[in-house]
């Protein structure tokens, strides 16, 4: 029960299951994973601003949570007066006061 | 930046009810719609868009199922729009930048740098003389042409740059160093005295010496000869070349009248003004100029921004009355302002001669004083003089 929720907040793939391409790439070559293309990252600023990269939609929106699509998982954020500060096909940028950030698989 | 961007293009303050808003967001996105600053709040959501992407979100809206109310409209083609109708704005910004221009068509200050002997005057007086000064029209001059002419004007300069950066005339010159008047050494010359004297060195190093060490000459006297005559009789002629040091003696007499009259300042001064306004004088003050003893002096006040001044000035022309007194001076106030006469001459006469001795002499008569002095100097008298043949 332990490991399963653990497996729920952590979206690190499970034992056996197979790598990217780009993560076995970057694993090769021992350089960030951000630095090949296609894996959504997100940048803080403190627990103010939020920039997430590959974001592929909005799930839910609201002033306490936000939920957006990140493809393989859901990036969920609770906070209070949350605002999309902007929002293009493919990133997005989130202000308000952060609680907690999760990732939802 | 952005927010330029925003102001010019206009942006769009808007709420949208009901339905998906997540999905209107969404559809938002990839219709690659600009929304910033969105916020959702009890149900509604607000947010600002451009006003170009707000024009095609009804098909959105309606996949969407939301429905959406412009709250605010914010930039500068609303701002346009509701002032249309006041064409005084738009006439009032247009004659703006019509005097702009207009202005910018002008040389407002000419300023000249790199000159050290010719004066500034001289040479803006010459550009002024060619059409070139404060207030001319730029176009009327090719910089290229009027840059020859100059240099061929004022022969003083060896170069003169006319650089124009917006209104402002930079005029950058060197001079030349004009060469003194050699005959070249090709041509046959003799060396003459130029003043009478004493020979005390003689250094010839080309042609035949015509006198000796010791020797007294008298002025034009032929001091070194270029015909040079062989043992045969026969004549060749050389470009003579000499340093010849005499003793020589220079006079300078000064008289002063023991009566003069003088100039003294009653106190009275009529300051004239007028307004120059690109080179066009405009009187502010009325009358022409007062009867009488006036010495008149003009002064020039640039109106200036920082350091850069305009083309328009304040030109003040003051008189300043004066009274004639007749003023009686003692022999010793006498002698005392030739010798400050005589100091400037003395400058001014023997520059760069050698003074060895000086004998003073004072004799006065009735009515002035005569102060002389008799210089005996060491100097070059030699001069070229070419041998004209034909």
């Amino acid at each position: 029960m332990k490991t399963k929720r653990r497996r729920r907040q952590q979206p690190d793939p499970p034992q056996g299951q197979k790598l990217s391409v780009p993560q076995k790439a970057a694993k090769m070559l021992e350089v960030p994973l951000s630095a090949f293309g296609g894996i959504p990252s997100l940048e803080l600023t403190g627990n103010r601003e939020m920039t997430v990269e590959g974001c592929k939609g909005v799930l839910e929106y609201d002033e306490d949570v936000v939920k957006l699509n990140l493809g393989k998982m859901i990036l969920q954020v609770r906070g209070r007066d949350l605002n999309i500060k902007g929002l293009t096909d493919d990133s997005a940028v989130l202000e308000g006061y952060f609680l907690s950030i999760e990732f939802l698989t | 930046m952005i927010r330029l961007l925003r102001f010019l293009f206009g942006s769009v303050r808007f709420e949208s009810h009901g339905g998906f808003p997540e999905r209107f967001l969404n559809l938002c996105a990839q219709g690659h719609f600009p929304l910033w600053e969105v916020k959702s709040r009890g149900g509604t959501m607000t947010a600002y868009t451009t006003v170009k992407s707000y024009k095609k979100f009804r098909p959105i809206a309606k996949k969407a199922g939301v429905r959406l109310r412009v709250r605010e409209r914010r930039g500068l083609p609303f701002l346009a729009r509701r002032y249309r109708k006041r064409i005084g704005i738009a006439l009032g910004v247009l004659v703006f930048f019509a005097i702009l221009w207009v202005l910018s068509l002008f040389v407002w200050s000419v300023e000249v740098t790199g000159n050290a002997s010719v004066s500034t005057d001289y040479i803006l007086n010459n550009l002024s003389a060619m059409g070139f000064h404060q207030g001319a029209l730029k176009s009327n001059f090719d910089v290229a042409e009027l840059q020859r002419r100059c240099l061929v004007e004022m022969p003083e300069l060896s170069w003169i740059a006319i650089n124009i950066r917006g209104s402002n005339a930079v005029v950058e010159v060197r001079e030349r160093d004009l060469p003194p008047e050699i005959i070249p050494s090709d041509r046959p010359c003799n060396i003459k005295a130029s003043t009478a004297g004493q020979i005390l060195e003689l250094e010839v190093y080309d042609g035949k010496a015509m006198v000796m060490r010791g020797e007294g000459v008298t002025e034009g006297q032929l001091l070194v000869s270029g015909v040079i005559e062989n043992k045969q009789g026969e004549n060749t002629l050389k470009h003579a070349r000499a340093k010849v040091i005499a003793q020589t003696e220079h006079t300078l007499t000064v008289e002063i009248p023991f009566t003069q009259t003088r100039k003294a300042a009653t106190g009275t001064v009529i300051d004239k003004k007028s307004l120059d306004f690109f080179g066009l004088n405009i009187p502010i003050s009325f009358g022409g100029a007062p009867q009488g003893n006036y010495l008149r002096s003009s002064i020039k006040k640039p109106l200036t921004i920082g350091s850069f001044s305009l083309p328009i000035s304040c030109q003040i022309e003051r008189y300043e009355e004066y009274e004639e007194t007749t003023v009686t001076l003692s022999p010793e106030e006498a002698l005392a302002q030739a010798k400050e006469q005589i100091a400037v001459m003395e400058s001014e006469q023997l520059d760069g001669i050698e003074i060895v001795d000086r004998q003073e002499s004072t004799s006065s008569s009735d009515t002035s004083l005569t102060y002389t002095i008799v210089y005996i100097c060491h100097e070059n008298i030699g001069y070229e003089e070419e041998i004209l043949l034909n």
